[in-house]
């Protein structure tokens, strides 16, 4: 029990922190990451509680909670692929000489965890 | 006790076969005397026709090329008017007794309909073909429901009118195959459209550039699957829900049907449905009328027929409810 109370205190400290704002845009991309993890663990350790596993308001949050990821994810995957797009104008010709001209600068993608690359299991999710 | 096989296959071969020779060979041997009759039937026309066709050359020794093409024409053409007036009876009797079964031998609940087919309205709302077609038939409707899915599929024949060089108008098959429709486990809000990406497979990064050009079809949508982007192109007004219907998992499910099967399908999805296009050039359920239909092998065809349909359900995780999509109203 003591490791999901300090898993809830750490989520909330993240989430103040992110709110905080004042956070450059790797630093949200660390949280927000770190956050997944967290949430992603969080959902795995109810395999320890049968009750709530079965009881139907956790079965909602479950599944509200994998469609969020799976929007999160959605939302990620589009930003990097207009990113690419992005980076590769400043890299190609006539749109390099125009790029440079106006400072454009090549940006980080969002990093997309290993996780999300294998893609969510409903068996793990539902032990069906 | 066996475990029950998956939704999406038919009962185990041992199951087959004594399905097989215990409901279907009954029926398969009533229908081959009726077979063989409209066999007889036809060779009588058929006869009548040759003889028709030698007497004209006979009587008309110098006709022309064309005069001969246009008899052999008019020939095949009442041969398959007596063939299609003379075999409807049996197809029907055929598709209700043999075929009504199969479908049955896969699943107790799924309903069949020979000459029922997908509404044309299905086909056009599904946004696949970018023409809708002048004219439009099919048969074999399956209908069934896996969890919380209900499904549809039937054999799809559409065609539309094209202009040859010299300015004829002339039918030309537009797609010709399965047609599937079905509930999809999502909640969504645009149209995308993913289709045979013919562009890129010849033409490679140019093909790409091509695709982006594509006025009939909404924005070009790359994915970062890089075997799905060779077998497929995705057209969509929203990036973001095409990715969340594409995920990594069912691009690669997708990728895995199409080399499994050598079929490269068309799909959509639209409102509450997913439709898919496979197109395939056969006529599915159909008896044969000139070899003998007490054939195991061709009722194991059909049962693969009606299994890659249903595999449909497993390959878009139809039967699986893990998002937050509000069940069917019945349900509630």
């Amino acid at each position: 029990m003591k490791h999901e109370k300090d898993t809830l205190v750490e989520l909330t400290e993240l989430r103040t922190r992110y709110q905080g704002g004042g956070l450059s845009m790797v630093e949200q991309q660390q949280i927000a990451g770190k956050v997944n993890r967290m949430g992603r663990g969080l959902m795995l350790q109810v395999e320890n509680y049968p009750d709530l596993k079965a009881n139907q308001n956790f079965m909602q949050l479950q599944a509200a909670w994998n469609e969020v990821e799976e929007q999160i994810s959605a939302s990620r995957r589009t930003y990097n692929a207009a990113l690419k797009d992005y980076n590769n104008g400043l890299e190609q010709f006539p749109t390099k000489l125009m790029a440079r001209s106006m400072g454009y600068q090549p940006k980080e993608y969002i990093e997309i965890p290993e996780e999300e690359k294998k893609n969510i299991s409903a068996k793990e999710l539902f032990n069906s | 006790m066996s475990e029950p096989p998956p939704e999406n296959e038919c009962r185990p071969k041992e199951s087959f076969d004594s399905f097989y020779e215990h409901e279907l060979l009954p029926e398969l041997k009533e229908l081959e005397v009726e077979r063989k009759n409209i066999r007889s039937t036809l060779i009588y026309p058929t006869l009548g026709l040759g003889a028709l066709a030698l007497g004209l050359i006979a009587v008309m020794p110098n006709m022309g090329i064309q005069a001969l093409i246009l008899t052999a024409i008019t020939g095949a053409g009442l041969f398959t008017w007596f063939k299609t007036k003379a075999s409807m009876e049996f197809r029907m009797e055929f598709k209700n007794r043999v075929i009504r079964k199969v479908v049955s031998h896969c699943n107790k609940e799924y309903r069949y309909s020979g000459f029922g087919s997908i509404n044309r309205a299905d086909f056009d709302a599904s946004g696949i073909m970018t023409r809708q077609p002048d004219r439009y038939q099919g048969d074999d409707l399956v209908t069934g429901e896996s969890k919380q899915s209900k499904f549809s599929f039937s054999e799809v024949h559409s065609e539309i009118y094209v202009k040859d060089s010299k300015g004829r108008r002339r039918l030309q098959t537009q797609f010709k195959g399965l047609f599937f429709m079905a509930d999809f486990n999502k909640n969504l809000k645009s149209h995308t459209v993913i289709v045979a990406d013919l562009a890129e497979r010849f033409l490679g990064n140019m093909g790409q550039q091509l695709q982006k050009l594509n006025f009939s079809r909404a924005d070009l949508v790359q994915l970062e699957n890089v075997d799905f982007e060779k077998l497929y192109a995705v057209y969509g007004r929203d990036q973001v829900e095409a990715r969340y219907i594409l995920s990594p998992k069912l691009m690669e499910r997708l990728v895995n049907f199409s080399v499994k099967h050598e079929l490269t399908p068309s799909l959509a999805f639209r409102g509450t449905q997913v439709y898919v296009a496979i197109p395939i050039n056969k006529d599915f359920f159909e008896p044969r009328i000139f070899s003998t239909i007490m054939d195991k092998e061709l009722c194991q065809e059909y049962v693969r027929d009606m299994e890659l349909a249903l595999s449909l359900i497993e390959e878009l995780e139809l039967d699986k409810r893990i998002w937050s999509k509000a069940p069917r109203e019945e349900e509630k």
